[in-house]
């Protein structure tokens, strides 16, 4: 829609206004105070504590989408039972999320919008508004190789910080709200030249960009679930599922009744799963059709590149590194990729 | 905190008829849908069973479709959902969502020989599609069934494998793994009951096959050395889904979610499936 300019000054004032009508989300040090290194997407209840120049979060804002433990439903127990539906949601702002968390809020959209609409999300989502901001060097990495280093769509507003000023992005009415509660001036070619500027700087801090043609990795998939490449780099895996915590675009789920201590009401809550964990494939019988940790990563890994990426159009990973960064084995995906890309050039296995 | 209408995760109640054991581990349960309305499944289709409080899981309907609010449920007792169902007595309340899954294509079947081949407790979906199939048995050819089971005790729907072995329509051929006191039939894994009837004519034979994971490699075997098309081998599938509409990634194989394109895939569409068998 516009670009235009917001002095650095008017940014509390900006945060004040906006928790007058809604809940703001935004990163913040974890767990608290002033000396933690870091950083997940939490309330925000006072402009100071948003830390709009942190480089990353632990957690992508996924859990104000997909809540960890989120109530479909609560019942009264009894010869006549009854069952109400619940569906949390109310207007919130999450402010300085970073483009490859911006795509994997896209994801997710799609996911839960595709074939049969899930009323939960969608209904908590319509309610939420995205105000972006700039990528760190620290993430540009794999999200630059994904398309995902610069925003594209999927935010109402986007920040990029050029010293003593913010220039805004507005692309929709909802961001557009958001500018009207301060003072702006119109965006110069001054200005369109320092976002640029500040682009060009975090690539240049960035180190060793990934150099492969996305597109072809669909394809490469389609050819890769008999590689050894999954079993040298699934080696180490504890099965902590880490990797699906901390992904923007694993959305997979278990669903489980709680009771409450009265054993005459409780809730029907669904809690975040993954399929590095250890049933999530089994079956009545006992019988896993996971049962080893090459399948599960070949299966993590097809879900970001073949099957969400034939299905939507586009990869479901969206390079903000995080599950390399959390392993504790130390599971590079991205790496076994490389190999399985190599393996096929060369047509010399690379794995065991 | 807003709450809205919304149904794809919440149950409609249905109250229990009948419930009485078939085996040492599996139960009948007879249900009505309170709406009053039909559940309006198809073969081979499957509903979210609750038990609140405890849970819900994923069960086959292995009635035939009806105009009226009942159908039927075998469920095995092998965890906490699945016991609490063996729990419930007559007039109790349960939660139904669904039916889900795609259900057998009754329609391609029309006009085929038909070869049900069933191990254990991959009876109780094939019983949907045999009983529609047999009310409907003008509309088929040959009409075999071949029902296996470990031991003589596992055996499902005495009354009806008895009907099905009188029909002078139906070819019914039963064994089971292992020789027992109580067992006079034929003894071996379900794959030798082939030999013991002639499939006159491959091309127009259809064969719906249900059973434990391992035996499908083997009865494959059989029905492509026997000369039926990869097309018209139709298999269902189990996998543990915990939403049943597509998002909770359980039953996820490769591309395919079983509980939206399966439970049935036929043997053309699930030997490029790796994970599927």
């Amino acid at each position: 829609m516009a670009l235009c300019v917001m002095p650095k000054g008017a940014l509390p004032t900006l945060i004040d206004k906006l928790l007058e009508t809604q809940k703001v989300v935004g990163p913040k040090r974890v767990p608290r105070g002033p000396d933690s290194s870091q950083f997940g997407f939490g309330e925000i209840k006072t402009p100071d504590e948003l830390e709009l120049d942190c480089p990353y979060t632990i957690l992508p804002p996924k859990h104000w989408l997909l809540p960890r433990d989120e109530k479909l439903f609560t019942f009264k127990l009894g010869p006549q039972p009854e069952v109400t539906p619940v569906i949390e949601a109310e207007p919130t702002v999450f402010f300085g999320v970073h483009p490859p968390d911006i795509a994997g809020i896209a994801c997710l959209d799609e996911a839960m919008a595709d074939r049969n609409p899930d009323p939960n999300y969608l209904i908590r989502r319509d309610q939420i508004t995205i105000v972006g901001t700039e990528i760190s060097p620290e993430e540009y990495r794999y999200a630059k190789f994904l398309g995902n280093d610069v925003p594209a769509a999927g935010y109402d507003l986007f920040l990029t910080d050029i010293g003593d000023a913010y220039v805004c992005d507005v692309a929709t009415d909802k961001g557009q709200a958001i500018v009207d509660l301060v003072e702006t001036r119109p965006a110069t070619a001054d200005d369109i030249a320092a976002v640029e500027a500040v682009r060009q700087k975090t690539m240049a801090e960035a180190e060793d960009i990934l150099d492969v043609n996305v597109r072809l990795l669909p394809l490469t998939m389609t050819k890769a679930a008999d590689s050894g490449v999954w079993k040298t780099h699934a080696e180490p895996c504890f099965r902590c599922g880490s990797c699906n915590l901390v992904c923007p675009t694993c959305y997979c789920f278990n669903v489980t009744d709680v009771v409450e201590p009265n054993l005459t009401a409780g809730a029907r809550v669904r809690t975040w799963d993954g399929c590095m964990l250890d049933p999530f494939a089994t079956v009545a019988g006992g019988e896993s059709f996971r049962e080893e940790a090459r399948q599960r990563l070949l299966h993590r890994v097809s879900r970001k590149f073949h099957y969400q990426y034939t299905k939507y159009g586009h990869p479901h990973c969206t390079g903000c590194g995080r599950c390399v960064r959390t392993c504790v084995a130390g599971i590079n995906q991205f790496d076994a990729i490389n190999d399985l890309l190599a393996e096929q050039a060369e047509g010399v296995p690379h794995g065991r | 905190m807003v709450a809205e209408p919304t149904t794809l995760y919440l149950p409609q109640f249905a109250t229990v008829l009948e419930t009485e054991p078939m085996t040492a581990t599996e139960r009948y349960v007879k249900i009505a849908v309170d709406s009053g309305e039909s559940l309006g499944h198809k073969p081979g289709q499957f509903v979210q069973v609750s038990v609140l409080g405890i849970g819900e899981a994923p069960i086959s309907v292995s009635s035939a479709p009806t105009a009226d609010p009942t159908f039927e449920l075998v469920v095995r007792n092998v965890g906490n959902v699945t016991a609490a169902i063996h729990r419930l007595s007559v007039g109790a309340k349960i939660g139904i969502r669904g039916p889900f899954g795609n259900g057998f294509n009754v329609d391609s079947l029309k006009g085929k020989d038909l070869l049900f081949v069933c191990g254990g407790i991959g009876l109780v979906p094939a019983r949907s599609l045999i009983r529609y199939c047999l009310n409907n048995r003008s509309d088929f050819g040959e009409f075999t069934i071949f029902f296996g089971c470990k031991s003589p005790q596992e055996r499902l729907f005495l009354s009806e494998l008895e009907e099905w072995g009188s029909r002078p329509d139906v070819t019914f051929r039963e064994t089971v793994d292992r020789p027992h006191p109580d067992w006079s039939g034929h003894v071996g894994v379900i794959t030798t009951l082939f030999p013991e009837i002639q499939i006159a004519s491959p091309k127009d034979t259809v064969a719906i096959i249900v059973g434990p994971p391992i035996m499908y490699r083997f009865v494959l075997i059989e029905c492509l050395n026997a000369g039926i098309d990869e097309e018209h081998i139709v298999m269902s599938l189990e996998r543990h889904m915990k939403c049943g509409v597509g998002k909770c990634g359980h039953c996820q194989i490769n591309q395919k979610y079983v509980c939206l394109d399966g439970p049935v895939f036929t043997y053309a569409e699930a030997r490029h499936l790796k994970e599927a068998i």
